[in-house]
This record gives structure tokens, C-alpha cells and sequence, in this order.
């Protein structure tokens, strides 16, 4: 029997999905849980696993396609099995005319699959699935997730009908015991492969699974390689082998910009911090130098007319950079008040898509835990990103009426790292000159 | 099983009103054209001969005028059946229906009692134009103190008329007036049906078909055509819409799951409208597709029966509505 790969959902709010690369091509043979395909939601790329073992008869979905989740994006079956009916299901509910021989009208065909399967996707994005009074009680009596169950109904709409046979469907066999013992320990029953009669999940099912978790619990712990921390690392990995990096490291003299904001901050509670005024005057050095401020998406140069400076925020699980848009037309009260409401946001997981998108330059500052200067990778497809050190009190070789001496001065080390595709030694030289002044002489920024 | 005989629909309304004139002395007619005429749809054909002018009385056109005196009859012992030709013309006496007839008992604080039947028509198709055809029953449902009755066949119409006229608060009598001439099979002998009890005219497991007035007749005709087509319709008429027999409704469309309403009233402040939200509560989580409707459009109904029957909602508009529902 043929199967459908669908678009998993693998998060609640997860809608839709982009198919990133096919590993297989049709034709293949494919066993069960061997990785077919990648997709890509807003946060994450995951692999895609094969439900049975067969022969990927037909690919729908081409690479770089956004799919709404549960629908079919490839089929799996048997050498000569006629796939025929299945195909043409497929492509109703991916809103694709089924491929039509008469190629003058293809285009036209095409084009409007394209609208009404934005529309689709617009339609399941402004709210949750359509689910009619009816089958919601059917479903909650029944305890299935409606997220998962295809619409028959009106428009999509999931009715009592879709519930009752989607249960009939996709029952887990499972016995009172297993299910009890499951419950307890937090396992979840559907991905456990049963070994009792018609592939029922036993009580011994569970213990082995439970025994095998305990030994390897001993000398190590293993999680998989994947959210957060794949973002993370497939994004990074994509920019510094892309990439080329070329890194500019300066001293500035910090002394006037603590005596600054120790005068702003003297009388009121809401602080400035070192960090604000730097996005700050990064804004404002950007605003000067918009070469600076680019990205390279497929073969094109963008050039920003938006200042939106992402700031670096460590969180347990990894990284997250939630963006201040327009830095540069904004008060640096006000901007120390969004940066400070973000990195809250940031810190509680409570940041939307809008929140951490959009950048065009990046601030990460690791002062706070004494690093004196480090290089970081740029975050893509921004151009440029600002490394910052600690604030250290130094001698310093002060030249005053011709004569030099030595002072103790606040010295802290930045690190522009650029995009050699985009950004020349020279224009980064620059940057960082016109950084340097306005911090050294803060009050060049009111002129 | 009950014998039948055959009569028209205006037979049957006459023989209920001759029958309970015959039983109840306190019983009598009055109204435009009632008497010597027979009545204009000829509901009281041999009925002035057979009673006299005391109970049976034309009355002048001044509907206002004998409604009230009707009230008059029904506060100091008799048992008045009025006739108001066209639902149109309860407009020129509402005040005595709405303001009077409706409110009496309750501010009598229940010492007066109207044991009224106010007899009149609804329905279009006979080319009478703008003033002549409307079926305006939502608007006397909107007052409360009156009970309204729309019966659909001969047989009904005569059980229900019996029960109206017994009725010791006032009834609002609904007949449709393209029915008269019809010809329907009757329960020989004396029978009531009782207000409140909705009729299961047709059963059916796929969509419920809540229709009023002779429009039941219609949607159980459009079933029978629906079936034919793999849909299963369950059509009911509610019979009385004060008081409303929601039960029945209730159990239906938990049944079925979908709801379609049909009525000749023109479709805003429909007494569907009502009736939907009334149920509402109880079918929310029975619903499976929004409910839907057939009424008159909301305009006035021309004189031209080639402008006025594109708009009346009948067969063949509920066959094509219903099917779209299920086949799109």
C-alpha cells in the first residue's frame, strides 16, 4: 500500500513548512525512518524521516516550496503500484492543478496554483484551524489532536465525520499497562515500535526502552542535534564557510561615555547602559556609512535604508537576537528602554518571529563576563557584526599641549568582523575610525 | 386506520369553523365579506344560511374598528373568529391586535380572558402586488401575548383552527392563501391538534429542513426529488411558531448536524432568524456546517408574475439550494 510523506508539525506553531533539499530522488529505495528530505520551519531545519520502506514513487513538493503542515509532499509505495488516485488527491489539497498535457495553458495553470495556495496559506495563518461546533466535541470526547485531522467539510472545515474516521485511522494499539506506565514516565506511546500481536506496544516494549535510557544515562547524556542548537549551528556553519571573514580590532577610550551616562543616570532609575549607548552610536555611525549596512541574497546587494541592530542575548539553550528596528531614529532613552523590554522578552522565550527578524547589523557584547576581545561569526545575511570586550582601566599614553603621560584611562576592545564579498579592509577601517570618535568625543554626536 | 375524505383546503378551514359554531354558541364569524359572500377564499361558504346574521357578519372595511369590537366579544363572554383578508391589513389594526388583544390578560392580571381567533392570510403568486401578498407573521411574533399559528396542509390547518378556536387566549391564524383551491385528503370526523407540537413530515438522516406555512409541502416534494440524488432530507413543520416546539427541532439536528430554514417572510428579521438563535444554545455543538436559509428577498413584491415568481421561495428553489449545499 502507498503512503503519503506529509509535512510534519513539528511545533504548535508550526502552519507551514518550506522543503529545503531532497536526499532522495524518485526511484529510490527507501527503508523506514531513513531520512528522505529537509524542511525548514521559522526557527528550525529538520530531516524528514520515511513512514514505511518502498520506493519514492513521486516527489510533489519541489525544493524551496512552502507547504501548510499535513499535507502529502511525496509518495512512498511499491514498484508497480498504480499511484494514479493518490496523485490526484495530492494535488487538490496542495491547490496544484494535476499536470495537464497541453503546455500553452500550463503557465497560466501554474500561476494561479501559486495564488490559491498563498491563499491557503494565508487562510490557515490568520487563525487556527476551521473545526466545526461538532466535531470540536467529538473530537475532545475522543481525545484527538485536531491540529493533524484533514477537513472535509465546507472550505476545509474538519466535521464530525473527518474525526470519527481519522480516529478510526491513526488508533495506537497499545495495552492498559504500557499505556499506564508511559503516562507515568512522560514517553510518548506513537513513536515506539510495538512488538506485541499486530505491532500492539507491550509492557515490555516500554521496560526496554526505559532500561536502554538508564545505561546510556550513566556515563553520558545524549540529546539530539536539533532546534534551537541546529538553527544555531547550521546558520553559523553556512556563514563562516560562505562567508569570508575578515576581522578589525580597536582600543576605545570608554572614559568620557562612563562619565557621561554616570550624569544621565545619576537621578533616574531607568539606567543606560554601556550596551544602549553602543547601538547608539553604532546607529549613528551606520546612518553615515549605509555601505555598511547590506546584505547578499542570491546574487543581489541589498542596501538597507533601515538601521535594524540585532543584539546578542544568551539564553541556556543557545543564542537568540532580538532586533531594534530603526535604531537610528530613535532617542537613546527610548532605545535603552526596547533593548532592555527585548532582552526580558528574550529571556522569558516570549520573543515573536518579528521580534528577532530583519536585522541588518549585529551587536554582541561579552564585557559582562571579562572577555577582552574575541571575533564573532556574522549573522546572516547581515554584512557586518560588532564583537565587544570588556571595559578595562589601563595606562594609557595621553598626549596633552605636546607632551605625552601616562594615565589611567577606561580602554574596551571592538572587533568588527565583515563580509569580504561585500565589505573592503577599507570601508571597515572607517567604520570603526568613526566609532571610535564618537565614543572618545561623545559631544561630536549632538553636531 | 383513520378514514379519509378529499376537500379542499378552504373546505377544510370552513368545516372547523362550522363544526365548533355547531358545538359552542358563544362561537361566531365576522369579517369582510364573511357573510353572504362565503368569505373571499370561500371559508365560509353556507355558513350566514346556516347561523344567521347575528353569527355570521360582514363587517365594513375598517379593520381597526371591528378587531377592537371583536375584543369586546371575547372580553365579555363570546368566542369570536375574525377574518383579516391579508396579513397586510393587520397592519390597520394593530393596535388593537399589539397594544389591546395582546396585552389584556396581563394587565387584567389574568381576570379577563380574549378567547379570540384572529383568521388571516400570508403568502404571493396571485399577482396582487406590493400591499396584497406579504406574509408578515415575524412581525406579530415580535409582541408577546399572541399565539401564531401556520399551519401547511388541509389537515393540519382544520385540527389546529379547532384548537385555536377552543383556545381561551388570542390566536393569530395563519393560512396561505395559494393553498385554498388545493386539494388535500382529510381525517373524516372531529379532530383537534394540539399547538406546540412540531410535525415530522418527512425523515431523513443528512440535513434538517425547518419550513413554515405551505413551504413544509414544498421541501418534503423537493426531498423526494433530493433523494434521488443520494441526500436524505428530514423536513419539519413547527405548526405553531408561539409557543415553538423546540424538542422535536433539537432532536432533529443533533440527528442530522445541518440545518436549512425555509419561510415566505421577506429574510430580514425573518422569523428563521428567531428560531436559529432560539435553538442555539442547545445546537451550537451539534452543528457541523452553518445554518442556512430560503426567504423572500428583501424587496417589495411586484405586480408582474414574471418579476414576483423568480423571488417566491418554492420547489424548486429549495431542491437547488439544498443541493448546492451538499454538491456545491
Amino acid at each position: 500500500m502507498a503512503k503519503y510523506i506529509i509535512m510534519p508539525k513539528l511545533g504548535f506553531n508550526m502552519d507551514q513548512g518550506t522543503v529545503v533539499q531532497w536526499l532522495k530522488k524518485e526511484g529510490d529505495t527507501i527503508e523506514e525512518r531513513e531520512e528522505v528530505l529537509e524542511i525548514e520551519t521559522d526557527k528550525t531545519v529538520m530531516p524528514v524521516e520515511a513512514p514505511c520502506s518502498g520506493i519514492l514513487r513521486k516527489i510533489l513538493v519541489a525544493e524551496g516550496e512552502v507547504v501548510p503542515v499535513t499535507l502529502p509532499i511525496a509518495i512512498i509505495g511499491d514498484k508497480n503500484e498504480d499511484i494514479s488516485q493518490m496523485m490526484e488527491e495530492a494535488y487538490q489539497k496542495l491547490g496544484k492543478t494535476k499536470v495537464v498535457e497541453k503546455k500553452e495553458s500550463k503557465v497560466e495553470i501554474e500561476a494561479s496554483s501559486v495564488i490559491e495556495k498563498k491563499q491557503e496559506i494565508e487562510s490557515k495563518k490568520e487563525g487556527f484551524k476551521k473545526i466545526s461546533p461538532r466535531a470540536q466535541r467529538k473530537a475532545k470526547e475522543l481525545g484527538v489532536e485536531v491540529e493533524s485531522v484533514e477537513g472535509s467539510g465546507l472550505g476545509g472545515v474538519v466535521i464530525e465525520k473527518d474525526i470519527i474516521s481519522y480516529c478510526q485511522n491513526h488508533q495506537i494499539k497499545v495495552s492498559p499497562v504500557a499505556q499506564k506506565i508511559a503516562k507515568k514516565v512522560g514517553l510518548d506511546i506513537g513513536a515506539i515500535k510495538g512488538t506485541g500481536i499486530n505491532g500492539k506496544v507491550t509492557k515490555r516494549d516500554i521496560q526496554e526502552i526505559l532500561a536502554k535510557s538508564e545505561e546510556v544515562n550513566k556515563t553520558e547524556k545524549r540529546i539530539s542535534y536539533t532546534g534551537m542548537r541546529k538553527i544555531i549551528g547550521d546558520r553559523l556553519s553556512q556563514s563562516k564557510f560562505t562567508a569570508p571573514h575578515i576581522y578589525f580590532t580597536v582600543s576605545v577610550d570608554m572614559s568620557k561615555v562612563i562619565d557621561l551616562l554616570k550624569r544621565f543616570n545619576q537621578n533616574d532609575e531607568k539606567r543606560i547602559s554601556i550596551n544602549d549607548f553602543l547601538v547608539f552610536t553604532v546607529a549613528r555611525v551606520l546612518s553615515e556609512q549605509p555601505n555598511i549596512n547590506c546584505s547578499l541574497v542570491s546574487e543581489e546587494i541589498i542596501y538597507h535604508r533601515d538601521i535594524n541592530i540585532g543584539v546578542a542575548v544568551a539564553l541556556e539553550e543557545g543564542l537568540i537576537v532580538p532586533v531594534i528596528k530603526n535604531a537610528n531614529k530613535k532617542s537613546l532613552s527610548i532605545l535603552s528602554k526596547e533593548i532592555k523590554k527585548l532582552i526580558e522578552l528574550a529571556r522569558e522565550r516570549k520573543l515573536m518571529p518579528e521580534d528577532y527578524q530583519g536585522g541588518t547589523f549585529t551587536i554582541s557584547n561579552l564585557g559582562m563576563y571579562g572577555i577582552e576581545n574575541f571575533t564573532a561569526i556574522i549573522n546572516p545575511p547581515e554584512a557586518a557584526i560588532l564583537a565587544v570586550g570588556v571595559i578595562k582601566k589601563m595606562p594609557a599614553v595621553i598626549e596633552e599641549k605636546g607632551a605625552e603621560k601616562i594615565e589611567i584611562r577606561s580602554l574596551m576592545k571592538v572587533t568588527l568582523s565583515v563580509d569580504h564579498r561585500l565589505i573592503d579592509g577599507a570601508m571597515a577601517a572607517n567604520f570603526l575610525k568613526r566609532l571610535k570618535y564618537y565614543l572618545e568625543f561623545t559631544e561630536k554626536m549632538i553636531l | 386506520m383513520t378514514k379519509m375524505k378529499k376537500v379542499t383546503y378552504a373546505q377544510a378551514i370552513c368545516e372547523a369553523i362550522d363544526e365548533e359554531m355547531a358545538r359552542d354558541k358563544n362561537v361566531l364569524i365576522l369579517g369582510e365579506d364573511v357573510g353572504i359572500l362565503g368569505g373571499n377564499f370561500k371559508t365560509a361558504v353556507g355558513l350566514y344560511q346556516k347561523y344567521g346574521d347575528l353569527r355570521v357578519k360582514d363587517t365594513p372595511i375598517s379593520e381597526n374598528g371591528f378587531l377592537g369590537m371583536s375584543l369586546g366579544m371575547a372580553l365579555t363572554g363570546l368566542r369570536p373568529i375574525v377574518e383579516i383578508m391579508f396579513s397586510d391589513f393587520l397592519l390597520l389594526a394593530a393596535d388593537q391586535l399589539l397594544n389591546q388583544i395582546a396585552k389584556i390578560r396581563y394587565m387584567s392580571g389574568g381576570q379577563a380572558k380574549v378567547p379570540l381567533t384572529l383568521r388571516t392570510t400570508i403568502g404571493a403568486g396571485r399577482s396582487s402586488a406590493a400591499q396584497h401578498s406579504q406574509s408578515l407573521h415575524a412581525i406579530m411574533c415580535h409582541v408577546p401575548g399572541l399565539k401564531v399559528v401556520v399551519p401547511s396542509s388541509a389537515a393540519d390547518a382544520k385540527g389546529l383552527l379547532k384548537t385555536a378556536i377552543r383556545e381561551d387566549n388570542p390566536v393569530l391564524f395563519i393560512e396561505h392563501k395559494m393553498e385554498y383551491n388545493q386539494s388535500y385528503e382529510i381525517p373524516e370526523g372531529e379532530y383537534t391538534i394540539p399547538f406546540g407540537q412540531a410535525n415530522i413530515l418527512r425523515e431523513g438522516k443528512d440535513i434538517t429542513v425547518i419550513a413554515t406555512s405551505n413551504l413544509a409541502l414544498k421541501a418534503v416534494k423537493a426531498a423526494d426529488e433530493l433523494a434521488k440524488e443520494g441526500i436524505d432530507v428530514e423536513v419539519i413543520d413547527p405548526r405553531t411558531l408561539i409557543p415553538l416546539d423546540r424538542e422535536t427541532l433539537i432532536a432533529s439536528i443533533k440527528k442530522t448536524g445541518r440545518l436549512f430554514l425555509a419561510d415566505e417572510g421577506y429574510e430580514r428579521v425573518n422569523i428563521t432568524s428567531e428560531i436559529v438563535m432560539d435553538l442555539m444554545p442547545d445546537i451550537f455543538y451539534d452543528l457541523d456546517y452553518p445554518p442556512e436559509r430560503l426567504c423572500l428577498p428583501n424587496v417589495p413584491l411586484p405586480f408582474s408574475p414574471a418579476l414576483e415568481f423568480p423571488l417566491i421561495p418554492d420547489q424548486e428553489k429549495l431542491y437547488k439550494r439544498i443541493k448546492k449545499i451538499f454538491k456545491g
